[in-house]
């Protein structure tokens, strides 16, 4: 068996040969590593290097982790803290660099670094220029005009979202929206945010919720990171997918201080996914609250108008015009009154003239009475026994019985003889 | 395919609210725009606080045809 193995490995490849055969060393890999730091550390023991910095970061420690950057490589630096402190100025992300330092091997994970000794800016950089460079040309182009921005539904109700399916950004969006405004319905088209492919990806997401067309904004974004991370958001099929958006497109690329071409061409820009969120939807607590103070509004409405109403009724039953009909009773009243007493003072003078005349009648009467005539010497003859007044001869016979009446007393007589 | 609903009540409200406030309403319009008012303000509040956020996956199917499936919840984080 050994022997078919050997041959077919000879056969198939002869660097396998000395190995198995046990004639060349055999390392172990910190003796490898050892030895290849040796190698580096003699070649390079002091050297300038000339990059973009990025992924800047300063430990707790003090010591400062970087990278520094070309078109076509990177290369991991380090800077201890005793150096590091006697930096003039302060790297940030996408700073060209001069650093002078040697080449070391970091065994633990075998990867060999620039120990920076000194750092000084060496301009802008490359990455940066080019950044610079298309975002002049799709200004001159007119894909950032404000004129161009398209304003954002007040009340959305179908959000599309375009960001990594598992990344921090599609979490913290869906956090924010679920807070503030649930009456929601957020279709994700899920892209790659980093790395190859990205960008090309990103726009056909763009595209494919254009097509879909059942939502009303775009939110395109990621969680911060380094501007080689963010770096699809810089390209071009990024920008003119968006520019070519019917839909609004909010940009939700992290990292406040970074902007991107995405940024610059999309209607609405926020410096997180989670500014997005908040930017795109109203809050609805505020809305509730505004609810709350129409609510107020239309009772207090209502209420003013009911005061206004009882007002006019007030002022209208105080008026003239509805007086008028308790005056005009009041004014009969006051005209029967009137004759009334009108009435009773006539009825009185008629009364007093009525007396007058009885009076008078009564004194007539009194003038007239017999007994004033037979006390002048005359008397009443009655014949007896119904006391007939006797005006004349002729009512009397022979023998009739006769009263005369005096003024005083009276006399019962016989009557002898009759004369015409 | 913005939220009309909510947006045109929304308006719909402050509309009712001017129409009430210009005073030029009879009593008993004012009264019915009142109560319109209150049974939008109940909808209004009861789909905010009942509401559900959705979310819904655009992926394309083996024609390449545009399709929106239902996401589990949260499945997505």
């Amino acid at each position: 068996m050994k022997g078919n193995d050997e041959r077919h490995l000879t056969q198939k490849n002869g660097v396998f040969k000395g190995c198995y055969l046990g004639v060349e060393k055999v390392y172990r890999v910190s003796e490898i590593t050892r030895q290849l730091r040796g190698l580096l550390e003699d070649a390079f023991p002091e050297v300038w290097v000339l990059g973009e910095v990025s992924n800047f970061k300063t430990h707790t420690s003090g010591h400062i982790y970087f990278s520094l950057k070309d078109e076509a490589s990177e290369l991991r630096c380090v800077m201890f803290r005793g150096d590091a402190q006697s930096l003039s100025f302060t790297p940030v992300d996408g700073m060209k660099v001069k650093s002078l330092g040697r080449i070391t091997v970091y065994e633990k994970r075998g990867y060999y670094q620039l120990q920076v000794l000194f750092l000084i800016p060496a301009g802008v950089g490359e990455l940066a220029l080019a950044f610079e460079k298309m975002k002049a040309r799709l200004q001159a182009e007119g894909l950032f005009a404000e004129e161009k921005k398209k304003s954002l539904p007040p009340f959305p109700a179908r959000i599309g979202v375009v960001t990594s399916s598992t990344g921090a950004a599609l979490r913290d969006i869906l956090n924010v929206l679920r807070r503030r405004w649930p009456i929601l319905t957020v279709v994700l088209r899920a892209a790659r945010v980093q790395g190859e492919g990205a960008a090309a990806d990103i726009a056909e997401a763009i595209g494919d919720l254009n097509e879909y067309g059942e939502v009303d904004l775009i939110m395109v974004g990621r969680g911060g990171g380094s501007i080689e991370d963010l770096w699809a958001f810089n390209e071009e099929v990024v920008a003119r997918a968006i520019d070519r958006s019917g839909l609004p497109v909010v940009s939700a690329v992290g990292h406040e201080v970074d902007y991107t071409i995405a940024d610059f061409v999309s209607d609405v820009r926020a410096p997180t996914p989670s500014a997005a969120a908040e930017i795109v939807v109203p809050d609805k607590g505020e809305i509730l609250s505004q609810l709350d103070s129409l609510l107020t509004r239309s009772r207090r409405a209502s209420f003013a108008r009911i005061g206004d109403l009882r007002g006019r009724l007030e002022t209208l039953a105080r008026s003239y015009g509805l007086r008028r009909p308790q005056d005009l009773i009041m004014e009969r009243w006051q005209s029967l009154d009137e004759l009334q007493r009108r009435a009773s003072t006539a009825i009185r003078h008629r009364l007093d003239i009525l007396e007058g005349k009885i009076t008078e009648l009564e004194a007539r009467l009194k003038s007239a009475r017999p007994e004033a005539t037979l006390s002048r010497g005359y008397c009443i003859c009655l014949k007896l026994p119904q006391n007939e007044l006797v005006r004349s001869s002729s009512l009397l016979n022979k023998s009739d019985g006769v009263c005369l009446k005096f003024a005083e007393g009276s006399a019962k007589c016989v009557v002898e003889e009759v004369e015409a | 395919m913005t939220d009309l609903a909510f947006e045109g009540a929304m308006n719909r409200l402050e509309e009712i609210v001017v129409e009430i406030e210009s005073g030029e309403v009879g009593l008993d319009r004012s009264i019915e725009l009142c109560e319109e008012a209150s049974k939008l303000l109940k909808t209004l509040k009861k789909r905010l606080t009942d509401a559900e956020l959705k979310v819904k996956k655009l992926t394309r199917d083996e024609q390449g045809e545009l399709k929106v499936v239902e996401e589990e919840e949260e499945g997505a984080c």
